[in-house]
């Protein structure tokens, strides 16, 4: 598959809507941080190496099968880079400083690996809905694959060797974004916030620092790398995530209950200037997409479905929005085109 | 203020170098989020690893800072504790008086307990050695004197743990 197949389609397998607890958690992520024994970690290398390395680690890549490819970043357009960051599919930092990295594909988005990021290698698994166990399954048999191939630095006490201690021992990263409008509208998210932190679960929004996160989107993943099995360490994640769930289940619960009226009132309100908007901010357009999809997932509204609210995530994002009119669009041209992406789709 | 609205309070201030220029923007949330080039999902290992770069500074009376940089990527212990990030995998090891407290500190154990490489690679392989050796004759050719020096220690140390663990 071609990289302009990849960027032009709003799709990306993570968006699908299905799995398990889907009507809270939108996506899960799982990464494991691998480095080749013999190099230095990538801020330390040389030109020559690092063009080595991603030789090396593109070869390696073939073992996965057909459906993977390589595209190596130095040759790809900066929006285009914009447009796999907003798609999740690579780190903002990889964006960024583009020379001697690459990001290996497979055809439908769910696997994908940033070769000469902080690490050399970072495998992730992206699933729809609550799929820690099927993420996990999936960024091992490719680790396994690639380990046949490629020598990782391994150390019997620290495990799997990582360019920042915080990752070592099993490099793996269990995130889950979760959607949590009700939680945050009766004041209670940060009392969840507090005991997660104590459990050693860190807690983001999903755009930007802090707790404050755009669109009631919020991450949860993993502290701790190194002492825990990469089982145990997926299945504290999972069972945390199981319970911030039922809160947040119980409160949209109440909320209709109690205020089905107010909530009816800004679900339909979100869902009314969506619908018919012709200029829109991208913070706008996060904060209405937040009540409709809490107005869809209680049934007060019965469109649009999960999926288009996913892709809606995405091609409303500035990097999206600009390779789509193929060129960079000034403020208002961006807002004129948001609110008509937005329009086709919640009809 | 922010530049671009002119209404919210700035919380985004970034600096930016673009062919030699320092540009500056302050800017509130939602107009840097409009922007989107300051684009920024936070890696959620973020708030840890200033955590650890801050507990990696040498603290009067702790284990002291290694003199020596790392024999194999030339990285000493002070880029660490700025950055956070070691240079090499071998740095772990060179660096294990310092590295292990601060390990424990952040990840609350030092013990891997987790998946291992299928390929049985030990942690010293005699094939390492015998790379270190050939590394060592051509820094003796070249009068690499202190490499050299470095490459010996590195290789003596191996031994000592192939040996420890009974392999040849």
């Amino acid at each position: 598959m071609t990289l302009a197949e990849h960027l032009s389609r709003p799709f990306s397998h993570w968006m699908a809507g299905e799995g398990a607890d889907a009507d809270v958690v939108v996506s899960t992520r799982v990464r494991l941080a691998r480095n080749l024994r013999g190099y230095p970690f990538p801020e330390y290398l040389r030109e020559d190496m690092a063009q080595r390395l991603l030789d090396q680690v593109s070869a390696a890549v073939e073992v996965l099968g057909a459906e993977w490819d390589v595209y190596r970043l130095g040759e790809v357009d900066p929006v285009d880079c914009r447009v796999l960051v907003e798609k999740h599919l690579i780190s903002p930092q990889h964006a960024q400083e583009r020379r001697f990295r690459g990001i290996a594909l497979n055809s439908s988005e769910s696997g994908s690996i940033m070769i000469n990021e902080e690490d050399h290698l970072r495998i992730q698994v992206l699933e729809p809905g609550l799929g820690v166990d099927t993420a996990l399954a999936g960024a091992s048999a490719a680790e396994g694959a690639l380990g046949g191939r490629l020598d990782f630095a391994f150390d019997e006490e620290k495990g799997y060797l990582s360019a920042c201690p915080t990752n070592v021992g099993t490099g793996l990263r269990v995130s889950v974004m979760l959607h949590l409008p009700a939680l945050t509208l009766t004041g209670q998210a940060p009392r969840v916030w507090v005991a997660l932190r104590k459990l050693g679960i860190a807690v983001r929004g999903l755009y930007g620092e802090g707790t404050d996160a755009a669109g009631d989107l919020f991450q949860i993943s993993n502290q701790i790398t190194l002492g825990p099995s990469e089982a145990e360490i997926a299945a504290g994640l999972v069972q945390v995530t199981r319970q911030v769930v039922e809160q947040e289940r119980h409160a949209r619960g109440l909320l209709i209950t109690e205020s089905r009226q107010e909530i009816a009132d800004r679900v339909g309100r979100a869902y009314g200037v969506l619908r018919h908007a012709h200029l829109i901010s991208a913070e706008e357009a996060m904060r209405l997409l937040s009540d409709v999809r809490l107005g869809v997932e209680s049934g007060l509204l019965d469109r649009p479905e999960r999926q288009k609210l996913n892709e809606l995530l995405v091609v409303t994002l500035p990097g999206y929005l600009d390779r789509n009119a193929g060129r960079p669009l000034g403020r208002k041209e961006r807002w004129a085109l948001r609110a008509q992406w937005i329009r086709e789709r919640v009809a | 203020m922010c530049q671009e609205c002119k209404r919210r309070t700035a919380t985004v201030h970034v600096s930016r170098v673009v062919n030699g220029q320092t540009e500056e923007f302050h800017l509130c949330e939602a107009c840097a989020r409009e922007r989107g080039d300051f684009f920024f999902v936070l890696d959620p290992g973020m708030a840890l690893q200033e955590l650890l770069s801050s507990l990696a500074q040498p603290v009067q009376g702790s284990v002291p800072v290694p003199e020596r940089a790392c024999p194999e990527c030339g990285m000493d212990y002070r880029t660490f504790a700025k950055t956070g990030r070691l240079g090499c995998p071998e740095c772990y090891r060179h660096f294990h008086d310092q590295l292990d407290p601060l390990i424990r500190q952040v990840q609350g154990s030092v013990r891997h307990t987790g998946a291992r490489p299928a390929r049985a690679l030990t942690p010293a392989e005699p094939d390492e050695v015998t790379r270190l050796r050939a590394q060592l004759a051509q820094a003796v050719e070249r009068e690499a004197y202190e490499e050299a020096a470095a490459l010996r220690d590195r290789i003596r140390a191996l031994e000592k743990e192939l040996e420890r663990e009974g392999l040849p």
